[in-house]
């Protein structure tokens, strides 16, 4: 098993642990446990899954070239552009 | 006679090397410095390509045989030191060396003449004495296991010239796709968010100057794509006296192996310039055709700085811009750091998560 996948299952692990202990916290103070605890596992799976990604890509720097954006020696010119309207979409986002 | 190249002294005849902190050749001796503009006029640049010292085959089973000079591969040969007489074992593509008995820098002039002579060089620039410094620093990351010491799992630390070809090139192309843009807007007590959808076409083109891929099947591609980029304006016309003192390769892959990668990395450039002439906040390509012509590709040996390392019986390659002292490579990780760090960071999220749920629902 890769470290990568290590570390997700772990963090996997710890967060179940963590949201049955947590559950069992909110409803002993008659809360609305299960819906905070699910908003607690998301932002922890976030900043854990963010965290991990962050930490890993300072100990590796060594990456593939995909491309020449330094050597660029002139803008880029254009000989054809066009742009054409097809559909709008509008969604409520609030009604306060 | 045939000879290998050494560079001597003008002043008392001890060998000359290249100085990357004063960007001059300077006498292991008597400590006198000279430019390279001063060595042509001496002469000291000029090979004559019928003196050039050939390799010589190493007979019976190779496998035998070590390397003199450090240098990493099965396919050797040997040279002999114009300076001591001593036998150099070294791989194929080796173009410069230093001699391992009589620590003089030899440049070997069958792979710097004809077809291997290459159009630019940029010379060293970050002194040896920096790199370890440079390493120190760089290692120190949260995840660097606590007995990774830069002192003690360097097993070899080499200044090589990594031949690379450098292709100019004019770029063409069309790019079509969807684009979006979005807005936000009150009406009453609503508020709604619009998104409008254009298709859109692009045609056009870019220049590209010297995209440099190195030319060596025994370096990794990825770390000389990373420690990229090298300042052109520094490069030079070749003299194979830059080499003095330092290990050199010749190509092993010549410019028609190498396009495919520069040709990826030229078309995926004029993906984006096209990209960037839309002004939309999110870009979906359906097509995209490019077509490359390349105007030069020049061979040219750039600098850098090779650390082999071991860490728990794994090897690891580093290596620096010889020229910018960048400096990367993929350090081992602690995992117990790591679930440390990880679990700290979902702690945070889960507090962060449930405090967010009863302030906002």
């Amino acid at each position: 098993m890769t470290t990568g996948k290590r570390i997700v299952l772990q963090t996997g692990i710890f967060l179940m642990f963590f949201s049955l202990l947590s559950i069992g916290a909110f409803a002993d103070n008659g809360g609305s446990p299960v819906s905070a605890v699910l908003f607690g596992l998301v932002g922890a799976l976030i900043v854990g899954l963010i965290t991990a990604t962050v930490l890993i890509s300072m100990s590796r720097t060594k990456t593939k070239s995909t491309q020449a954006n330094h050597y660029v020696s002139s803008e880029v010119t254009l000989s054809d552009k066009s742009d054409k309207f097809l559909r709008k979409d509008t969604h409520m986002i609030s009604n306060k | 006679m045939s000879k290998n190249i050494t560079y001597k002294c003008p002043t008392c005849g001890g060998d000359l090397a290249w100085n990357a902190s004063t960007g001059s050749f300077k006498c292991k001796y008597c400590e006198d410095e000279f430019t390279n503009a001063q060595l042509e006029a001496l002469g000291e640049n000029n090979i004559e390509e019928e003196k050039a010292e050939k390799h010589r085959e190493l007979e019976g089973d190779k496998s035998q045989y070590r390397s003199t000079d450090g240098t990493e591969n099965s396919d050797l040969v040997a040279y002999t030191c114009s300076h001591c007489g001593a036998e150099i074992i070294t791989n194929r593509t080796t173009a410069a060396t230093i001699c391992v008995y009589c620590q003089n820098p030899v440049v070997m002039s069958e792979q710097v003449i004809g077809d291997f002579s290459p159009k630019y060089v940029i010379p060293f620039k970050v002194d040896k004495s920096k790199v370890m410094d440079a390493f120190k620093s760089f290692a120190k990351k949260p995840l660097t296991p606590k007995d990774f010491d830069p002192n003690n799992v360097v097993e070899k630390m080499q200044g090589v010239y990594v031949p690379f070809w450098l292709y100019s090139a004019d770029a063409s192309g069309m790019l079509s796709g969807e684009g979006t843009t979005q807005r936000r807007y009150r009406n009453g007590n609503n508020e709604y968010s619009e998104t409008s959808y254009y298709s859109f076409l692009r045609r056009g083109s870019v220049t590209v100057d010297q995209v440099p891929v190195d030319a060596s099947k025994k370096i990794e591609n990825d770390a000389m794509d990373s420690i990229e980029p090298y300042d052109y304006r520094e490069i030079t016309e070749f003299s194979p006296s830059y080499l003095a003192g330092f290990l050199a390769e010749r190509y092993d892959l010549n410019a028609d192996e190498c396009y495919e990668r520069a040709e990826l990395r030229i078309k995926n450039t004029l993906e984006e310039e096209l990209k960037r002439t839309t002004d939309y906040e999110s870009v979906t390509v359906k097509s995209f055709d490019a077509d490359v012509k390349v105007k030069s590709k020049d061979y040219a040996l750039l600098p850098a700085w090779l650390l082999y390392t071991k860490y728990q019986d794994k090897n690891y390659l580093f290596a620096m811009n010889g020229q910018t002292g960048k400096f990367i490579g993929n350090l081992p990780i602690d995992k117990i750091k790591l679930t440390v760090f990880t679990a700290l960071g979902a702690v945070g999220g889960f507090l962060a998560g449930i405090a967010g749920y009863f302030m906002f629902m």
